[in-house]
């Protein structure tokens, strides 16, 4: 069952309204529990097995470790995490593709992973690390399943911590007007942004348009523009694809009164590459900031210890989406870039650099816009050689003259990309002069028409495919 | 009044919806035949029958040429004429005009007089159809219904080569199990063909997604959408209401970019080059099923200005025949061989989502057919008649 199906669409004021009906907390965990199950379940059972198993686990490894909070303690359940991440996730396709002609390799080949499992073992990492650090909530059993498989965020994320999530679950508040509207406006703005805007730019309006045509059918002769068109594209592909669906997780969660950390923050407005991973997948990257660079960093003082492991960080990003060397590369290039953004704004430090603030900005959002755009040429390829390809059509300037994807690509990825500007700018006007009466009266008039025309075009491209892309991580 | 303020927005927004839904029900919009040039027909059943040059079996053998299937004609050689809508379309019908395939049809049954016809033409009608497609049909053609010495006779038509995507329509054949296994196996078997395997690649993604058994949430997911879907008119809209906002979009481009249809495409070098090898991989898997393939290249309008540029025509022509010659393929240039005369029976006043008089560089006159299929006969009939093994060479009429 997707979010974006008609089963989801039913199911959800079902359980709404048997959740509303319960006025003690205890008895609507165990509600939103048991609905959690049950869509999860509909992915698979044995999916769900695995879930069940690895909560078990992770919550008794917890007690454990609370009563002795010693490092070997803590690596075992890292230990246990990353196991079931290398069988499930890495083994079938290390397997697959090392040991491929072998009776081993065909059967690892078989292993499916389950749905959302990244996102739920970071989950469990993050509650071992807290309470490592001692800064963990204490949930029940009960609590802690719901919090390993609350829907809204079991398959994607956001990426949230026992310490965010559990107090919620413990409110005996029940889900007020405001948390009605606000969900549901988050669902059917995330709905229009995943299965509208990321569909157009992913598939294009006619067949052999699209960032998916331009980089799953395409064996080489990439012209410059066509590589810079397909990155930038894929860039708001994946935003609007994965905020998109952030969006309706957030709306889900918010219609019953739980609040989940918001996952994407204006990133294509960024000025660094710092302040894009502060508003790109930022539950993820926060994580990985806590649990993972804090840790490493914190270990030597100098600054190529520092500088390394932030590196080594933005590789182990990278290389959580899949075992694939793109991945990798594409891990070590944010690293590298991150820490080349500290390395510059020390020499302009030192130097005391300095331009018109309206310059610099724009400068500065132009270098992170390309160089997080090239990012993404790695991020979507399906092998080292076609990335190489791609990015060596983007060095060379001849290239540029050679176009082969089809014109109706450029006008249609030009015009989402330019709109979702547009979009932003009168969002940001509308929200400083809200509190001007003809502002918000006229705001307040065209919202029905706003809604309407959201879910008819959300209704006309769903009859198009629409495939996650992050439910492949 | 808090309440009544409070669904303000619901209320109205539901209302909309249900105007929308209404309004899209009574407007009767037909992507397909609103995008279409008003001047061009199709030969329909009965309309064979208006030749007075054909007897009615002739007629009937002509008409049948539009069956989807190829029937239980044993001993027939079966011919699998595909191309694009230039096969298939006539520019300004007039009663009793055939297409180039039907005419065929009727020429090979002359040849051996009354009774059983040497071959069975067939001509499936894909509009826009790219290589893939075309190499898609072929393998569902070949693994399907073919024999060795069945006929495929290809149109390659340049325009067609700027892109390499594949409708659903046409996907769906990548379901029928020995049609996947054997694009699985044509793929893993050429790997110095490797713009035609990436152009295919979405097809071991399709036999990966195909659960042999579907999850009951599936299901159930399946039929509650068929369900509503019957019982929401607006639903049922939907996709005509895509087509609308596509039509739309196309008017809107050609308005804004002053684009009209004579203006030069080029043929980008990426699904040039996939477009090629999957010619090349085409005629490997004709070889490899003792098929005999005619390949021809398809008439261009010989006017200017024009949609076709020189050098890409050039290359195309140069590129498609020494393909053919490599294979030992018959092909037949048919770039020059329709005069401008029979491109058209009146002046050109196409306007399809244009907003001034186009001209089409596509389609030609029954004329223009029955041309075709006669040079077609000087220099494939003996092939089509089953009567010789198929060891070509370029013919240019």
């Amino acid at each position: 069952m997707t979010i974006q199906s008609y089963s989801y669409l039913i199911a959800l004021p079902l359980v709404w309204l048997i959740v509303w009906a319960i006025r003690t907390p205890r008895p609507r965990i165990v509600g939103l529990l048991l609905a959690s199950y049950m869509f999860y379940a509909s992915w698979g059972l044995a999916f769900l097995l695995v879930l069940l198993v690895s909560t078990t686990v992770n919550y008794s490894w917890g007690q454990v470790l609370r009563k002795r909070p010693m490092a070997p303690l803590l690596w075992a359940g890292i230990g246990f995490n990353l196991a079931i991440l290398a069988v499930f996730k890495y083994l079938p396709s290390i397997g697959s593709g090392i040991l491929g002609g072998s009776s081993f390799g065909r059967l690892v080949g078989t292993i499916v992973m389950p749905v959302g499992l990244s996102f739920w073992t970071f989950q469990a990492l993050s509650y071992l690390m807290d309470i490592y650090r001692g800064e963990e909530e204490k949930p029940s059993l009960l609590e802690f399943c719901l919090y390993m498989a609350f829907w809204p965020t079991v398959l994607s994320g956001p990426v949230m911590r026992v310490g965010e999530l559990v107090p919620q679950f413990r409110s005996d508040a029940r889900p007020g007007w405001e948390d009605v509207t606000c969900g549901l406006h988050r669902l059917l703005v995330g709905l229009f942004m995943k299965v509208v805007l990321a569909q157009v730019l992913a598939v294009g309006l006619y067949k052999g348009e699209g960032v998916s045509d331009g980089f799953d059918k395409i064996a080489g002769g990439w012209g410059g523009l066509d590589v810079l068109l397909l990155a930038v594209s894929f860039g708001f592909q994946l935003y609007f694809d994965f905020a998109g669906y952030s969006n309706m997780a957030i709306g889900a969660a918010r219609l019953f009164g739980i609040r989940l950390v918001e996952n994407f923050d204006r990133s294509f407005f960024s000025r660094t590459p710092s302040e894009f991973w502060s508003r790109w997948h930022m539950s993820l990257s926060f994580c990985i900031r806590d649990y993972v660079f804090m840790p490493l960093a914190s270990r030597r003082r100098s600054l190529w210890w520092r500088n390394l492991s932030l590196v080594t960080s933005m590789t182990i990003f990278g290389l959580w989406h899949a075992a694939s060397w793109p991945l990798v590369a594409w891990g070590l290039y944010q690293g590298v870039l991150l820490v080349a953004h500290r390395q510059v704004q020390q020499l302009r430090r030192r130097w005391q650099f300095s331009v018109p603030p309206t310059i610099d900005t724009l400068v500065s959002w132009s270098v992170t816009f390309v160089l997080i755009a090239v990012g993404w040429v790695l991020f979507r390829s399906h092998d080292m050689s076609q990335a190489l390809g791609m990015l060596r059509a983007l060095l060379l300037p001849g290239r540029y003259l050679q176009l082969g994807l089809r014109p109706d690509f450029y006008i249609i990825a030009t015009l989402v990309i330019g709109l979702y500007f547009v979009y932003s700018g009168l969002e940001w006007l509308v929200t400083r002069f809200r509190s001007n009466g003809v502002i918000y009266h006229s705001i307040r008039l065209l919202s029905p028409a706003y809604y309407a025309a959201l879910i008819l075009l959300v209704l006309i491209w769903s009859k198009q495919q629409s495939v996650f892309v992050y439910f492949q991580f | 009044m808090v309440q009544i303020r409070r669904l303000y927005t619901p209320l109205v927004c539901l209302c909309l919806l249900i105007v929308a839904g209404s309004l899209s029900r009574s407007a009767g919009f037909d992507p397909l035949t609103e995008a279409q040039n008003k001047r061009v027909g199709f030969s329909t059943r009965g309309s064979a029958r208006q030749n007075p040059e054909l007897s009615p079996a002739e007629a009937w053998l002509a008409e049948s040429v539009l069956d989807p299937e190829f029937g239980g004609d044993k001993g027939a050689v079966r011919v699998l004429y595909l191309s694009n809508s230039h096969s298939y379309a006539v520019m300004d019908l007039r009663p009793g005009d055939l297409t180039a395939a039907q005419w065929l049809q009727v020429f090979t049954a002359r040849q051996v007089g009354h009774g059983q016809p040497p071959s069975v033409v067939r001509l499936p009608q894909v509009p826009n159809l790219s290589m893939p497609e075309c190499l898609i049909k072929l393998v569902a053609f070949g693994e399907q219904s073919s024999r060795p010495g069945d006929v495929l006779i290809g149109g390659m038509v340049m325009a067609e080569w700027r892109g390499i995507g594949v409708r659903k329509a046409v996907q769906s054949l990548v379901e029928i199990p020995a049609v996947q296994e054997r694009l699985r196996q044509l793929i893993r078997a050429n790997p110095d063909l490797p713009h035609a395997t990436r152009a295919l690649s979405f097809v071991d993604e399709i036999a990966a997604a195909v659960p042999t058994d579907l999850p009951l949430a599936t299901r159930i997911e399946n039929q509650l959408r068929s369900w509503i879907e019957t019982k929401v008119p607006l639903l049922r809209m939907l996709p005509l209401l895509y087509g609308r906002m596509t039509f739309s979009f196309v008017t809107l481009r050609n308005r804004t970019f002053a684009i009209s249809s004579d203006r030069a495409r080029p043929v980008p070098e990426v699904t040039y080059r996939s477009s090629l090898e999957l010619l090349e991989l085409a005629l490997r898997y004709t070889r490899s099923k003792g098929l005999v393939s005619v390949i021809y290249l398809a008439p261009i309008r010989p006017i200017t200005p024009n949609p076709n540029l020189p050098s890409d025509l050039a290359r195309f022509r140069r590129d498609v025949l020494a393909t053919c010659q490599r294979y030992g393929v018959t092909s037949v240039d048919y770039t020059d061989a329709i005069p401008e005369n029979l491109w058209t029976n009146y002046p050109d006043d196409g306007s399809w989502g244009y907003t001034t008089p186009q001209r089409d560089f596509a389609h030609f006159t029954g004329g223009a057919h029955k041309l075709m299929a006669e040079q077609m006969m000087k220099y494939a009939g003996p092939l089509l008649l089953g009567r010789t093994s198929g060891k070509g060479d370029a013919r240019k009429p």
